[in-house]
């Protein structure tokens, strides 16, 4: 009799500890590492065109009036530490990096990589709790989800990665990801 | 002896299932959701394209920057035909009136008008899922492995938005100024 309960005890135990396990298994993934995956994604289109492009045509630009290959990186590096910034409270640099700044090749993938990673890190901290958590836009006075401020970003860098593709085409290159 | 057992190890379980259940929904992030961002995204990024196929003067639909490349009207049809890829990748049903070709949408008005329906199409799909559908597994062809509907909605904003910073530059080199930058 006794080792009946101490069987049944044990079955209602094994219950309870699987419970929780099985309550996180049917999300494939959370909204941390989904939005993780596409900053991450448009961070390396934009890190292997940095590294691909001649240091020659850096400074190449369609227009006189446009931002030249290089302005458009430090344009994206700038505007994501406005995002950075903004989740770490601090206050927000130039959203157009200098180039006299970062003169060299080196010096403008190195800090674009920087942007990149930190903005990462953030996202990893964050978790899917934070990501529903309501912060500021750096922008007006507005608030949105986590989720939502870092998916902004990823679409800003996805409209200049589209405008660097086309500057690749005007120099007669083929952008990284078009290679079969 | 045996039937107070026997009863309260039967209340120990019913209690343990009902754990279990309910932990579920409880795990579910608040709200704003992923899917209202996603759909926000997804929305700016067609307005956006929408605004510009609109503004862009119909005699330079067929401008192209190289010849090797998509002109004007060929990246409005190619973004037209994204939205019901991806509803296809997430749902098995593939949609809407494509092939997308510059023979079969002669005319700017024509163009707008698919890319509008397009753009509806995307939305709605985004809306009707919710956090719940989109967060059930979907495969993109040329991924290794399965993700959620939220992943691939999530690269169809940004492929819309990388379409996007291409025509920029379409306006730039015949000397326009896009529509967001007046």
């Amino acid at each position: 009799m006794r080792k009946m309960i101490v069987v049944l005890l044990v079955m209602c135990l094994w219950v309870l500890s699987a419970a929780p396990i099985r309550a996180q298994q049917p999300a494939p993934s959370g909204p941390a590492s989904e939005v993780l995956r596409s900053w991450n994604y448009i961070g390396k289109r934009l890190i292997d065109m940095a590294e691909d492009l001649p240091e020659d045509k850096y400074d190449y630009r369609p227009t006189p009036e446009v931002r030249t290959f290089a302005e458009q990186l430090l344009h994206v590096a700038g505007s994501n530490y406005h995002f950075i910034d903004t989740a770490r409270g601090r206050e927000l640099g130039p959203e157009d990096l200098p180039r006299e700044k970062h003169r060299t090749k080196a010096e403008v993938v190195a800090v674009l990589k920087k942007s990149f990673e930190e903005g990462a890190e953030l996202i990893r901290q964050a978790g899917d709790e934070g990501m529903g958590k309501q912060v500021k836009y750096p922008y007006g006075n507005r608030q949105m989800s986590q989720y939502g401020f870092w998916l902004d970003p990823v679409e800003h860098a996805g409209e200049h990665y589209g405008q660097l593709v086309v500057y690749y085409r005007l120099n007669g290159l083929v952008p990284p990801a078009s290679r079969r | 002896m045996r039937r107070i057992a026997l009863a309260v190890s039967f209340a120990l379980l019913v209690t343990a299932v009902t754990a279990a259940a309910e932990s579920g929904p409880a795990a579910s992030p608040p709200a704003p959701s992923p899917a209202e961002a996603t759909l926000k995204a997804w929305n700016e990024a067609y307005a956006m394209l929408i605004e510009m196929a609109e503004d862009f003067p119909e005699e330079k639909y067929d401008f192209k920057p190289t010849p090797e490349v998509r002109s004007f009207a060929e990246q409005l049809l190619h973004v037209t035909g994204s939205p019901y890829f991806f509803i296809s990748v997430c749902s098995g049903q593939r949609g809407g009136e494509g092939p997308f070709t510059r023979e079969k949408y002669k005319t700017k008005a024509e163009v707008v008008a698919a890319l509008k329906k397009a753009a509806e199409a995307g939305a709605a799909f985004i809306g009707e899922q919710g956090d719940a559908g989109l967060n059930k597994p979907a495969k993109l062809p040329w991924e290794k492995e399965a993700s959620s509907a939220l992943w691939v909605w999530s690269v169809g904003a940004r492929h819309a938005s990388e379409h996007y910073g291409q025509l920029v530059v379409y306006y730039r080199l015949n000397g326009l100024v896009p529509p967001a930058s007046r």
